[in-house]
């Protein structure tokens, strides 16, 4: 068990700036995950935890040691690729064992840590099975068992559910969060996927051209994203983000491509903008209600109707502008008609359009 | 705008069978999913209704012409692969223009109408780019461009949006949907993915190993599942599903799942020849309401194992003997993990297979 902790660190290829002056503290037993598009700094940075890469500048401690100079095989470190590689023609037993007989454990002491280690994961009973032979969601255990017999302090994930299907991924995370509960090792886990990071971390450190841009619990990334980049990161569908002009006389006027909006109910949060400054208003598909008719604080026009079973995606015309609604009633409107979009004014976000940053 | 007509196709590739005597109607100007997963048949459809793969038996129907025997280029179907191929060296407006050069369309004619197409895809500003500048989804919209410039009777689309990531699908998948209707030509595609084929089609057909399970409205595929393969792969989170046995007690017939039992006696005939068999009761997510107390008679007993909250939604996993239930938790209830919960099943809105076929009863 071990925190993890970076101080400045800065990577380079070349021209390329992979990381720029990273700092971020992982809690000894929290599941972090590094979020963000590819080319963001997230897989460098975990290739530099790990000890595959070393940083230009900056430090690296895994429990409280400065690793910088120590290689990877001593960092104590578990890096666990995709969850469907073992080793085939092995029974599970050998699978967990085969790290151990790499560095010569004895018969007896392999035999004790694969049942303890096959029973915190609840595969005992299938020690004798060939490995091939297993469920996707009891293969994901081995792989990981084979990681944990070496005790690490740190397990570090790259991407490991993305090759698999969208239903087997939802399962492989909730069999991973269930994992994490009950062994609490510190993971670090890189991924592009919000719906992943949202789940699983217990913080998520969202990540865009080298820069963490955010690193907070997954609640407040969702309530309180610190600028535009994870406004539109985090929650799908995206949060709608409709730039507009501050108009200020004796009230805040907001003129949007096509419409105007009386910024009555919640000028209190526009007290610092200026005249003719450009704001982009923020929110999210979940947090707009629509009723048939007018009078709301938009108004607009039903374009598409994306049925999800249980719920409906609506796209609506706003001026010129598509606004996208998540509605958890069937929906009761049709593709055409006139409906008015209400929200609460604390489910609002403004950003400065020049600096991105949350008002 | 054409109706399209499959009439007990078959397709075999040596000894084995790829698609299974299927008769499938598409109207004119419908959308249609073929979903399953791969190996369901969904391409080798699509493939010979585009003319690229013969069938082994069965007709073909292109709005009232047969066309089992016409080549793909005399069908007027224009189809759009998974993985498109732009000419790399050429501009959008000439990889537009390609398909009207070729039959000679007047220059013209070709101006006019790659501008049409263009602005229909809000591509316009990019008409001069080369292929490799431009960004995933652009490049998906000049692809279908070039397939709709010619203004074919039909468009085939093979898993469109299966090879673009995740946020660009969500858009794309609007901007397809509401192409389509807009131009209102009948077109089908292919998915495996169910999100996309409900948030799209108008019908669906639900494949599974070259036959056709359930072709119906989006509506009828998720609220009355033809059967457990149709229910377990149409919404998301997966519908819950249970073991038990019907018995009949104090007159009315009762599912006996042992931690509850649920009264079936709504169902009425339904049920008859079913007493004592194993039956499969599936409900879904959002038809569980989860509470801290006792709710009513049926309410049952379970102890929270996971959590997971997407910011919008919140799921609990929850235990119960030794079952789980995938559970929607209002906004506004606070649940942690081993919290004790009881769970209400909405008796309306169940779902009951028969275990040996897995048949629904209603």
């Amino acid at each position: 068990m071990a925190d993890v902790r970076l101080v400045g660190v800065s990577k380079r290829f070349g021209k390329q700036e992979a990381v720029r002056n990273l700092t971020l503290e992982v809690q000894d037993k929290s599941f972090v995950c590094l979020l963000g598009p590819s080319g963001c700094g997230k897989t460098t940075t975990l290739r530099m935890i790990a000890g595959l890469e070393s940083p230009d500048t900056g430090e690296i401690y895994i429990g409280g040691n400065l690793v910088n100079k120590v290689p990877p095989h001593e960092r104590d470190i578990a890096m666990v690729f995709q969850f469907y590689a073992i080793y085939p023609g092995m029974t599970v037993f050998d699978n967990l064992a085969f790290p151990l007989r790499q560095r010569k454990w004895t018969k007896g002491e392999i035999a004790k840590r694969v049942r303890e280690v096959a029973e915190i994961l609840q595969i005992a009973h299938l020690l004798e099975k060939d490995a091939m032979s297993l469920t996707v969601g009891e293969k994901q255990r081995v792989a990981l068992g084979r990681a944990m017999v070496r005790d690490p302090k740190v397990f570090l994930l790259d991407e490991p559910l993305t090759n698999l299907d969208a239903r087997l991924r939802a399962v492989m995370r909730v069999e991973l969060k269930k994992l994490h509960n009950r062994i609490k090792t510190t993971t670090i886990y890189v991924t592009h996927d919000q719906l992943e990071a949202m789940t699983l971390a217990d913080k998520i450190g969202v990540m865009e051209s080298g820069v963490l841009q955010q690193y907070d619990t997954p609640s407040n990334l969702y309530n309180r994203p610190a600028n535009l980049f994870v406004a539109g990161f985090i929650g799908s569908p995206t949060m709608n983000l409709l730039e507009c002009r501050v108009r200020k006389g004796e009230r805040i006027y907001l003129d949007f491509d096509g419409f105007t909006l009386a910024a009555d109910g919640f000028d209190g949060r526009l007290k610092s903008v200026h005249d003719g400054m450009e704001l982009v208003f923020g929110v999210r598909p979940s947090d707009i209600r629509v009723e048939e008719g007018g009078g709301g604080l938009l108004n607009g026009r039903i374009e598409v109707i994306e049925p999800l079973g249980d719920k409906a995606i609506l796209d609506i015309l706003v001026g010129r502008t598509v606004v996208r609604v998540l509605e958890y009633r069937k929906a009761r409107v049709d593709v055409g008609s006139s409906v008015a979009l209400y929200m609460d004014s604390e489910k609002i976000h403004f950003f400065d359009k020049k600096t991105g940053l949350r008002l | 705008m054409a109706r399209v007509f499959l009439n007990h196709v078959v397709k075999k590739y040596g000894k084995e069978t790829a698609v299974e005597d299927l008769t499938l109607e598409v109207r004119d100007g419908e959308f249609v999913a073929l979903f399953g997963p791969p190996g369901a048949g969904k391409t080798t459809i699509l493939r010979m209704i585009a003319g690229l793969e013969d069938v082994t038996s069965g007709e073909i129907w292109i709005g009232d012409k047969l066309v089992n025997d016409l080549s793909p280029a005399e069908r007027d179907v224009a189809m759009v692969f998974q993985s498109f191929a732009l000419y790399p060296t050429k501009t959008v407006f000439e990889n537009l223009a390609f398909p009207l050069r070729k039959r000679k369309v007047p220059p013209d004619e070709i101006e006019k109408r790659v501008k049409e197409i263009a602005a229909v895809l809000n591509i316009s500003h990019l008409l001069e780019k080369k292929p490799g500048t431009l960004s995933g989804g652009e490049r998906q919209r000049v692809a279908l461009g070039r397939a709709m410039v010619r203004r074919p009777q039909l468009f085939l689309f093979d898993e469109p949006l299966t090879n673009l990531d995740a946020k660009l699908r969500l858009h794309m998948r609007a901007e397809l949907k509401k192409l389509q209707r807009e131009m209102g030509q009948t077109a089908i595609f292919s998915t495996p993915d169910d999100v996309e084929a409900i948030s799209m089609a108008d019908r669906i057909a639900v494949l599974s190993k070259g036959r056709l399970i359930q072709y119906d409205t989006v509506d009828n595929i998720y609220e009355r599942p033809y059967n457990l393969y149709v229910a377990q792969n149409i919404g998301s989170p997966q519908i819950n599903t249970v073991e038990g046995s019907l018995v009949t007690e104090g007159g009315g017939p009762l599912l006996d799942l042992g931690f509850t039992k649920i009264n079936l006696s709504h169902l009425g005939d339904v049920l008859k020849g079913f007493e004592g068999k194993s039956l499969i009761l599936g409900v879904r997510p959002p038809d569980i309401t989860p509470s801290t107390r006792k709710t009513d008679d049926i309410s049952f007993r379970g102890r929270v194992e996971i959590i997971e909250d997407t910011g919008a939604e919140v799921y609990a996993n929850v235990g119960v003997d030794s079952t789980t239930f995938t559970v929607l938790i209002p906004s506004g209830m606070r649940l942690g993990v081993g919290d004790e919960v009881w769970l209400s099943l909405n008796p309306k809105r169940i779902h009951i297979f028969e275990k040996s076929s897995g048949k629904a009863l209603l």
